[in-house]
């Protein structure tokens, strides 16, 4: 099993956002998250990218209990293994979108020649080269949305999370964004999970889960 | 783990003209603060310094007396003692100073030249029997110069006509500057024989005597030896014993002050503090960002502390900076110079010796260190996401 999310808890202060959460992924496989605003899906998805730690139950990812690591071992684990891609973009205004690309490396310590390499291929296959020297203010939303696609498979990562990557997105970016992140995943053999409103996007994945008031409805 | 570059999260932080006004004000503030705190403490070493050294120039560095007032040097006293370098005695009476109608209190003292220059290191004129020197203040004072005359009133000292007054006229040979106000207005110095001659007194008739030790002897353990050996005919005192309450004084203020002055600091850091909590709102964005990509709390926590060393280090070496002109506006800025009569130098300066700059920077950076571990503590157990959401709320 990839993915193993057992009995999990998680409050902020007196709110429970999630409430013996529990459910698998295969290798392979790809999992929506669907639920209404408040539903807990966001904190889930952070709880599976390591960056929210848990109050109870264990979540392990390709066998790693990830419940358990201490922080430093986290953000090495989020820096390996994760890729996040998220609704509003997050690029950083004060580099330019290339600089930008390169974070995940830079961080890792990687050397950057070779992750440059790779991140020119794949803005020469999504079409955004012309914006790799420009900084985020200066390119579309739909550009943005790619270099953050980039940013995050820059690495390769064995778990690419999306917070309502499409939600920004008039309906031909979104058929396109999801294309690419679909691809992109296959081919690095990346197991995908995606948080969306949109049904007709959930209905696309091997899984779906829906979640209300921090448990599983169906 | 972070490799990340620290120009990179520099480059995040100050990114907007706000966040770099804020930091320049942060550390404008806090230098400002350490300079208050090291310019106290300059004046106050300074004072210290300069009075010992004013006074080690007019006193070598024991003074001795007898109990009996007078005494007799024929020029042998000391002779077993290893420690002694040179010595001198004087013979010195209260005196009057008139010159055009005015009269001032003066202290006449009577010195053996070559003796004198080599214990206390005052150059001296050739006196000759009508010559004499007097404290620069005193000359001020009258306005006299080199060459013109002064006629200074004495008691005689002949049994018979004991009482009387006895005038006698000289010629001002020189200006001499001890750096005490109250000596350089207060000091006249002729040639021991011309007093002794004047009072009628045996040669070698002296009331005062001072001792220059050897390079390698301490004052203190000397003191204790002397006390020991010549206790019976002579007291020792160090040469700052004529205000020595004044120095412990200065001391005990010294400290208080600084400990007050802590407060500055302290509003200060808060500055620091502020502008942390400034930053790390206005960069939850971001900051979430690289915790994302793999930054570990104790990465960002380095970050922050190399932020807040880079703070202390460079309001330090602008508090030096500020150190220097307040030391330059005291000395060269009439309305800033001290008064020398309420405080006995004729110029004061602040003086700083490795130490002071120690213990100032030391506590300052213990001060910002504690403050921002306190505040990174709070950001530690803040959620990330609760952080950024509140941000976006």
């Amino acid at each position: 099993m990839f993915l193993e999310v057992k009995n999990v808890y998680k409050s902020y202060g007196r709110t429970e956002v999630l409430r013996g959460l529990s459910f698998q992924l295969e290798k392979g496989q790809d999992l929506a998250i669907m639920g209404g605003s408040g539903s807990g899906k966001s904190t889930l998805l952070y709880t599976l990218g390591a960056l929210e730690r848990i109050d109870k139950g264990e979540v392990l990812v390709d066998g790693k209990n990830i419940s358990k690591m201490e922080d430093e071992q986290l953000a090495l684990f989020r820096n390996r293994f994760i890729g996040f891609v998220f609704q509003f973009h997050f690029l950083l205004p004060s580099m330019n979108c290339l600089d930008n690309a390169l974070l995940p490396a830079k961080i890792g310590g990687f050397k950057l020649k070779e992750i440059k390499e790779r991140v020119l291929n794949l803005a020469n296959i999504l079409g955004v080269s012309h914006c790799l020297k420009k900084y985020p203010y200066q390119v579309s939303g739909g550009e943005q949305q790619r270099l953050n696609i980039i940013r995050a498979i820059s690495l390769n990562p064995k778990l690419l999370l999306c917070d309502e990557p499409t939600g920004n997105l008039d309906s031909k970016n979104t058929t396109n964004v999801l294309q690419v992140l679909r691809n992109l995943s296959e081919e690095i053999d990346s197991t995908l999970i995606v948080v969306t409103h949109d049904a007709a996007v959930a209905n696309s994945f091997h899984k779906k889960i829906t979640i209300e008031d921090g448990q599983i409805i169906s | 783990m972070s490799k990340l570059p620290l120009g990179s999260v520099f480059k995040i932080i100050l990114k907007k003209k706000t966040s770099l006004r804020f930091l320049t004000g942060t550390i404008a503030s806090f230098s400002f603060s350490i300079a208050v705190i090291l310019s106290t403490i300059g004046l106050m070493d300074g004072y210290v310094v300069t009075l010992k050294e004013a006074l080690a120039k007019s006193n070598g560095d024991i003074k001795f007396t007898s109990p009996e007032s007078f005494f007799l040097d024929e020029g042998h006293l000391f002779k077993s003692s290893q420690d002694i370098e040179a010595y001198t005695t004087l013979l010195q009476l209260e005196s009057f100073a008139l010159i055009n109608e005015q009269s001032k209190g003066v202290l006449l003292k009577g010195i053996d030249q070559e003796k004198f220059k080599r214990v206390t290191g005052i150059n001296t004129e050739k006196l000759g029997e009508t010559g004499v020197l007097l404290g620069s203040q005193l000359q001020k004072h009258f306005d006299l110069k080199v060459g013109e005359q002064i006629t200074l009133a004495v008691a005689s000292g002949k049994a018979k006509n004991q009482g009387s007054v006895l005038l006698r006229s000289f010629t001002i040979k020189g200006i001499v500057d001890h750096g005490i106000f109250e000596k350089d207005l207060r000091f006249i110095y002729a040639n021991k024989s011309t007093v002794s001659n004047l009072l009628d007194y045996k040669d070698g008739t002296s009331n005062l005597g001072l001792i220059k030790l050897k390079p390698e002897v301490s004052i203190e353990s000397a003191l204790k030896q002397f006390a020991a050996k010549y206790g019976e005919d002579y007291g020792f005192e160090a040469f700052w014993s004529e205000f020595e309450v004044l120095l412990d004084a200065v001391e005990v203020e010294k400290v208080s002050i600084s400990l007050i002055l802590q407060l500055i600091v302290i509003v200060a850091i808060l500055n620091v503090v502020a502008f942390i909590i400034f930053i790390y709102e206005i960069k939850a964005q971001d900051f979430f960002m690289l915790r994302a990509l793999g930054l570990s709390i104790k990465s960002f926590q380095n970050f922050w502390f190399v932020l807040l060393f880079l703070i202390w280090s460079i309001s330090c070496l602008i508090s030096i900076g500020l150190v220097e002109i307040f030391t330059y506006a005291i000395l060269k800025l009439p309305f800033l110079q001290i008064p020398g009569d309420i405080y006995e130098l004729n110029e004061l300066k602040t003086i700083l010796d490795v130490f002071d700059y120690m213990y100032v920077f030391g506590v300052s950076l213990v001060w910002i260190f504690l403050i921002g571990f306190f505040t990174m503590r709070r950001f530690k157990k803040q959620s990330l996401i609760s952080g950024l959401r509140q941000e976006f709320s």
